[in-house]
């Protein structure tokens, strides 16, 4: 049998990095071309699931107790909330802006939430942020934009989806 | 009634002087009056009879010291520029009062009482047309502002655009989106529809020819009004309420922040998975051969006793070259066998083998695995070190190729 021409780059990039994979990159195309294939390829292989959008893709494993998936919550949760409160719409801002390093830090430090930035083993001060920032960017969620900068990639969406799940869940709740 | 002049010469002026009454009804929609000053200062160049004649043709007309437009000259220049005021939602309801009554009305006309029938079946008629141009009128009128704001033209503030936007669609969209709304019983469309019906019985009954007449005129403006409604409908919907959603997708977003927040520690995270590469070797490697090997260690049960025990223990070279060692090994690939390999090679060296060079020996390639290809076979080779039988793997060790 024939495999897609990415595979390869496919399944390095989903399974051994487990990355995102974007919009733009050629082994994205081929996974969007060959979804059916891709989607019952992981599921019989590694039992795991393909989550294909229109500009992102990942393998869901249903473990909801990843440490990395925490502080990247955590740190999104804060910098969304930040984002709002100076006045700025957060899902423009999360799409299109640069991020200064030093910019975040600040940001950081004066919120309300630093407590929990604290009390959040991944994010406790700035050289072990430094690391989660490469973390980020080995699964694809950012962009570096050399050294000291990032913007963030159409991934983010997944996240924000994720607390918008939330929200529907306070509603439900209430209505209860 | 316009005394001082004929009504084509009205029309006249108002063409030659089209700019300055442009500005007199932008100022007008704006402040809702023309103030004594924003007269003076628009009509500063022009000539006195220019000023007079707006009076004299009662085009403006004076208001305890302000002006303001005559309402039909408003409305005709309104019609002419695409400019309003879109209308509250309360204005345009006002018209299920007017419809509703003109209707029950026309319904309980004795059809022997025919001038007063035909009397009510055009007021209908016009107060439907007037309502449908008015709908339409706003319709066009928040689409251009939902689009302005869009494209933030007059370069507000986010807050200010997301004050700007929830006012229009709490005060003006969603509320005209109600009076469209075919599903909701009480929306204008739907008395629209009942009259349809009614007309179609109407028409079908016996009247005199002049109201037979009325009844089909109605008929088919109402069919017209229908599909004119729906339209206005379908843009409301296409266009508009993607910016509501817009808003609330983002406030969304943030009160769930907000709850995971609360005890960031406790809510579940989605689901993300974990990179799965391949075992590294590094620094511990060593350690980590020998659990490797004591797998697969038959140790012999009873005490050993080693005949030979102090003196083969001095005679021993206590150095291990672990640079020599790997020179031999690459001059020797590809290895079929590689824990055989390290055998016999010890064996070169010492005629007792110790286990601890073994163990150094072996965690070579393990170490160093960039310059080796390791190949792990099924089949396992026994081994015989220090009194303990070793059933380790067969390795295949190859040169990286490049």
């Amino acid at each position: 049998m024939n495999y897609p021409k990415e595979h390869f780059q496919i399944v390095e990039a989903l399974l051994r990095e487990g990355r995102f994979l974007i919009e733009g990159e050629a082994a994205f195309a081929t996974l969007k071309e060959n979804r059916a294939f891709y989607q019952e390829f992981f599921k019989l292989s590694f039992q795991l699931d393909l989550e294909l959008t229109a500009d992102y893709a990942l393998l869901k494993s249903s473990r909801n107790n990843d440490a990395l998936a925490r502080d990247i919550c955590v740190f999104l949760g804060i910098l969304c909330y930040e984002i709002d409160r100076e006045g700025h719409n957060l899902m423009e801002r999360l799409q299109f802006a640069v991020f200064s390093v030093e910019e975040i830090e600040q940001k950081l430090a004066l919120s309300s939430f630093f407590e929990i930035i604290e009390a959040t083993p991944g994010l406790k001060d700035e050289p072990t942020r430094r690391k989660f920032y490469n973390q980020m960017a080995r699964r694809q969620l950012i962009i570096k934009q050399g050294e000291d900068a990032f913007r963030f990639t159409p991934a983010h969406r997944y996240f924000l989806e994720y607390a918008r799940s939330f929200s529907r869940l306070i509603i439900r709740e209430e209505e209860e | 009634m316009i005394y001082k002049a004929e009504p084509d010469k009205v029309l006249r002026f108002v063409q030659d002087n089209f700019n300055l009454l442009r500005e007199l009804y932008r100022l007008q929609l704006r402040d809702s009056i023309v103030s004594q000053d924003a007269f003076q200062a628009l009509t500063t160049y022009q000539g006195e009879v220019i000023k007079k004649r707006l009076f004299d043709y009662k085009l403006l007309t004076e208001r305890n010291g302000d002006y303001r437009l005559t309402e039909a000259v408003r409305q005709f220049l309104g019609f002419l520029l695409n400019e309003f005021k879109p209308l509250l939602p309360a204005q345009l309801r006002r018209y299920q009062i007017s419809l509703g009554d003109l209707f029950g009305l026309l319904q309980t006309t004795p059809a022997s009482q025919e001038d007063l029938l035909l009397e009510r079946q055009e007021h209908l008629y016009d107060e439907i047309l007037s309502f449908l141009d008015n709908v339409a009128g706003n319709t066009s009128q928040l689409l251009r502002k939902t689009q302005r704001l869009k494209s933030n033209k007059r370069q507000l503030s986010y807050p200010e655009r997301v004050h700007q936007a929830r006012h229009l669609i709490e005060h003006y969209i969603q509320p005209l989106n109600q009076i469209l709304n075919h599903q909701n019983e009480n929306s204008i469309t739907r008395l629209l529809w009942r009259m349809g019906e009614r007309m179609i019985l109407e028409k079908i009954a016996t009247h005199s020819p002049a109201i037979q007449e009325r009844y089909e005129q109605l008929d088919d403006l109402l069919r017209s009004a229908n599909e004119h409604l729906l339209r206005q409908s379908r843009i409301i919907t296409r266009e508009l309420l993607p910016l509501l959603e817009r808003l609330q997708r983002e406030s969304e977003v943030l009160n769930g922040w907000l709850f995971f927040l609360e005890s960031p520690l406790l809510r579940p995270v989605p689901d993300f998975t974990k990179p799965s590469r391949y075992p590294t070797f590094s620094d511990q490697t060593e350690s980590e051969v020998r659990f490797f090997l004591e797998q697969f260690a038959n140790r012999q049960e009873g005490i050993l006793i080693s005949v030979a025990g102090a003196a083969t223990e001095n005679s021993l070279p206590r150095f291990f070259d672990s640079r020599t060692y790997a020179r031999r090994l690459q001059a020797a690939l590809p290895v079929a066998n590689y824990f055989q390999w390290c055998i016999d090679t010890l064996q070169q060296y010492e005629s007792q083998l110790d286990a601890q060079h073994f163990i150094q020996l072996a965690s070579l390639v393990f170490d160093e695995t960039a310059n080796y290809t390791l190949l792990f076979s099924e089949s396992r080779v026994r081994l015989q070190l220090a009194g303990i039988t070793y059933l380790a793997p067969v390795i295949e060790v190859k040169p990286v190729q490049s």
